[in-house]
């Protein structure tokens, strides 16, 4: 009985040391993970930091190099004279302009106007500005700018809006309408 | 006794639990050994250069003071930001042969004074500055001596990436990255405590085409110097900003005194015509005047021993917007006292005129005003003369004048964060007070407007944008005299009119006449056309169209018939 009680207390030393023995290894595991984790974090944030420095020097080294003086130096020792300063009578109305192109980004303006329910609210400066964007398709050197009177553009989409729905040549007959004036 | 017999192990037994402990003990320790050399060595290897790299950014990190926010122009391009740069120091107690070695070391930086540098070097400090801020090939050259003792440090350097074109916007910082002048001095501690950018309401776009124009002036008329403005009319958000000569902001210990002084800011002048839209606005606001009211601009007005004639001379009788256009000194000065030396005081006072204006920079001049103020001062002031302010004042106050009456402050800074505000918050203008009535401000346009036209700024119109303004040309006072050859030549312009976006200003400190020019260097001959180049850059550059003639026209006919019908009419019940 005694010897049975004894071999049990071995063994009830044996599995609390074991458990001393694993608890601590998970113990300084765990603490090594976090040890570590805090170093990896201090490593990126030093890389983050790094990276901060690296792109401000190439911030400041494009802005400096992109500097409009420096620019401009560069322009008039070009021989070619291929570069100009942009001036404001590039802005054309279509009205300069006989309209022999692709009609794709005039359609953008005139598919504008046709897709408003209420006339009345139709916000001409914006059709006009997006068609201006579209403009860029247009393969021309100059971007134009298309100057339409809205009571025109009004009177015309009426009209437009009456007749039966032959998009591509409707809209031509539309867009000659509001820019022929 | 006998429990206590028992309870006594045999000796060898107790041996063996020791040792059995201490083998536990062994097994741990060695455990925790093993489990870490496994770790350091197989799992998570740390690299040489990574562990280099955390060094470097701790000494950034340590030398964070000398860190500085960037400032951003409202493109959110940099125009100043601060970049770690190596510093040399040497820890004199390992230099040996500090003769030799400092021949060596100002061989590569010629700047440095031998004898200095060697009494230094045997000085036995431990912390002794050689050169601050050196290039990557200069720090280089220094590793190349391979002279022990001589280390570097990282710090922060400013860099302006626009070089003169902001330099008296953004101003610049001393050695210790402390802001001594402009936006580096006046928002110093924010610069210096907070990381996120300082946007500006600068376009430095703008601010080129701006320096450009006023430089072109400046040489074509053999100029001193000059500053301009470009400010937005409603929200008195200055887009450009400049003074010249100017500076490299990087170098500012270079500088002359002249160079670093803020025309645009410190500078105080007496206005000359320009003012006139002041005295102009006063008598429409509170003299009771109307646009056909005339007055006889025939003969010079009298003030005890002064005479004040008129420059661009018409001799006839003249309505409001005549007088505007043909810049008649004599018919503001009659305006002027039809409005009383009291109410035209406290119209100025209320524009600000008689105090140092709040800005975003601290280099501000003061106002100069006559003490005490008689009526002969209203008579001057109402032409330009005898109060003089800053060209900042003259802008916002113009502003005022032509955005339907409302007060603008100028400023230079666009908002605290830019990631805390929209684009559209930063553009709301500041709380305003409503300085003259929107009537009078409509009257005021159209008289600019019709200057431009057919009155002394012609040079200032690009057609399209109806552009309006009004020519300056004042006679400097040099102890205590004024000189004729001595000018402050200058534009205020405004586009467009029926909707005032932009103002903008162009002053031309001494200017001589040219052939061009026919030997004049009036406002109308050397600043109104620098005004005119800057808008026709500035509409391309910002894609603002042209707008059609026709509704240009519809604007000035009103006006025409004031200005030009009123000359077939004959002389009739002039108010003078």
């Amino acid at each position: 009985m005694i010897k049975e009680k004894k071999q049990l207390d071995t063994y009830m030393k044996l599995f609390w040391v074991s458990a001393i023995v694993i608890c601590g290894a998970i113990a300084f595991y765990v603490s090594l993970e976090a040890r570590h984790t805090l170093e990896k974090l201090g490593r990126t944030n030093a890389l983050i930091e790094e990276e901060k420095r690296n792109i401000d020097i190439l911030k400041s080294e494009y802005a400096y190099l992109s500097r409009p003086e420096h620019l401009e130096n560069l322009i008039k020792k070009d021989k070619s004279n291929s570069y100009q300063t942009a001036s404001f009578d590039q802005f054309k109305s279509l009205k300069d302009f006989p309209i022999t192109h692709e009609i794709e980004p005039l359609a953008i303006f005139s598919e504008t106007i046709a897709s408003t329910s209420n006339i009345e609210s139709l916000d001409v400066e914006k059709a006009e500005k997006r068609a201006l964007i579209m403009s860029n398709f247009i393969p021309k050197k100059k971007p134009i700018y298309i100057q339409v009177e809205p009571t025109k553009a009004k009177n015309n989409v009426s009209a437009a809006q009456n007749k039966p729905a032959d998009t591509s040549s409707e809209f031509l007959n539309l867009l000659g309408g509001l820019t022929s004036n | 006794m006998p429990i206590l017999r028992q309870k006594k192990k045999d000796p060898v037994k107790r041996a063996k639990e020791r040792l059995v402990l201490l083998i536990a003990v062994f097994f741990i320790g060695f455990s925790a050994i093993s489990f870490r050399l496994a770790d350091l060595t197989l799992v998570n290897v740390t690299e040489p250069e990574n562990i280099e790299l955390s060094e470097k950014i701790q000494s950034i990190k340590e030398d964070f003071d000398g860190f500085r926010a960037p400032i951003l122009d409202f493109r959110n391009e940099p125009l100043a930001l601060s970049l770690p740069l190596k510093s040399l120091y040497a820890d004199t107690k390992y230099i040996k042969n500090p003769k030799q070695d400092a021949k060596e070391i100002t061989k590569l930086f010629p700047s440095l004074d031998e004898k200095r540098l060697e009494k230094k070097l045997a000085s036995g400090n431990r912390f002794v500055w050689i050169k601050r801020h050196l290039s990557p090939d200069e720090q280089y050259d220094v590793n190349r001596l391979g002279i022990p003792g001589l280390n570097f440090k990282d710090e922060f350097k400013r860099f302006y990436p626009q070089k003169n074109t902001t330099a008296h916007v953004t101003g610049y910082t001393g050695l210790d990255n402390f802001g001594l002048s402009g936006i580096e001095r006046s928002y110093n501690e924010r610069l210096m405590t907070d990381n996120a950018p300082l946007k500006l309401t600068i376009d430095h776009k703008i601010q080129h085409i701006t320096k450009d124009a006023l430089n072109t002036a400046i040489k074509d008329f053999n100029a001193v110097g000059g500053a301009a403005l470009v400010m937005d009319a409603k929200t008195g958000a200055i887009r450009a900003m400049v003074s010249l000569p100017d500076f490299d902001p990087h170098n500012p210990g270079n500088a002359k005194p002249k160079e670093r002084f803020n025309t645009a800011t410190l500078g105080v002048f007496e206005m000359g015509s320009t003012f006139k839209i002041f005295s102009a606005a006063a008598a429409l606001e509170l003299g009771g005047i109307d646009l056909d009211d005339k007055f006889d601009c025939r003969k010079p007005v009298r003030y005890g021993r002064f005479t004040i004639n008129d420059y661009h001379a018409e001799k006839r009788i003249m309505t409001v917007p005549e007088i505007f256009m043909h810049s008649s000194n004599i018919g503001h000065v009659l305006m002027a006292e039809k409005v009383g030396t009291d109410k035209m005081k406290a119209f100025y006072k209320k524009l600000g005129f008689f105090e140092r204006p709040n800005f975003d920079i601290q280099e501000l001049g003061s106002p100069l005003i006559p003490n005490p103020w008689r009526d002969i001062n209203t008579a001057t002031s109402a032409y330009g003369h005898g109060l003089a302010i800053t060209p900042i004042q003259l802008v916002s106050s113009a502003a005022s004048m032509v955005n339907g009456g409302h007060k603008v402050y100028p400023h230079l800074v666009a908002q605290e964060s830019i990631y805390t505000q929209s684009e559209e918050e930063v553009e709301q203008p500041h709380q305003t007070d409503q300085l003259i009535s929107p009537q009078t401000s409509d009257q005021i346009r159209q008289m600019l407007r019709i200057t431009a036209l057919e009155g002394t700024g012609k040079k200032a119109d690009v057609k399209g944008y109806s552009v309006g303004g009004k020519t300056g040309t004042a006679e400097k006072n040099k102890s205590g005299q004024y000189s004729r050859d001595s000018l402050i030549s200058s534009f205020l312009g405004v586009f467009p009119m029926d909707n005032p976006q932009f103002i903008l200003y162009v002053m031309v400190d001494e200017p001589k006449g040219n052939q061009s020019s026919y030997g004049y260097a009036t406002g109308g001959w050397v600043a109104a056309p620098a005004v005119q180049t800057i808008i026709s850059r500035m509409t391309s550059l910002l894609g603002i169209p042209p707008k059609s003639i026709e509704t240009i026209n519809n604007f000035d006919t009103n006006m025409a018939a004031y200005a030009i019908l009123q000359k077939s009419k004959p002389d009739g019940d002039s108010k003078r």
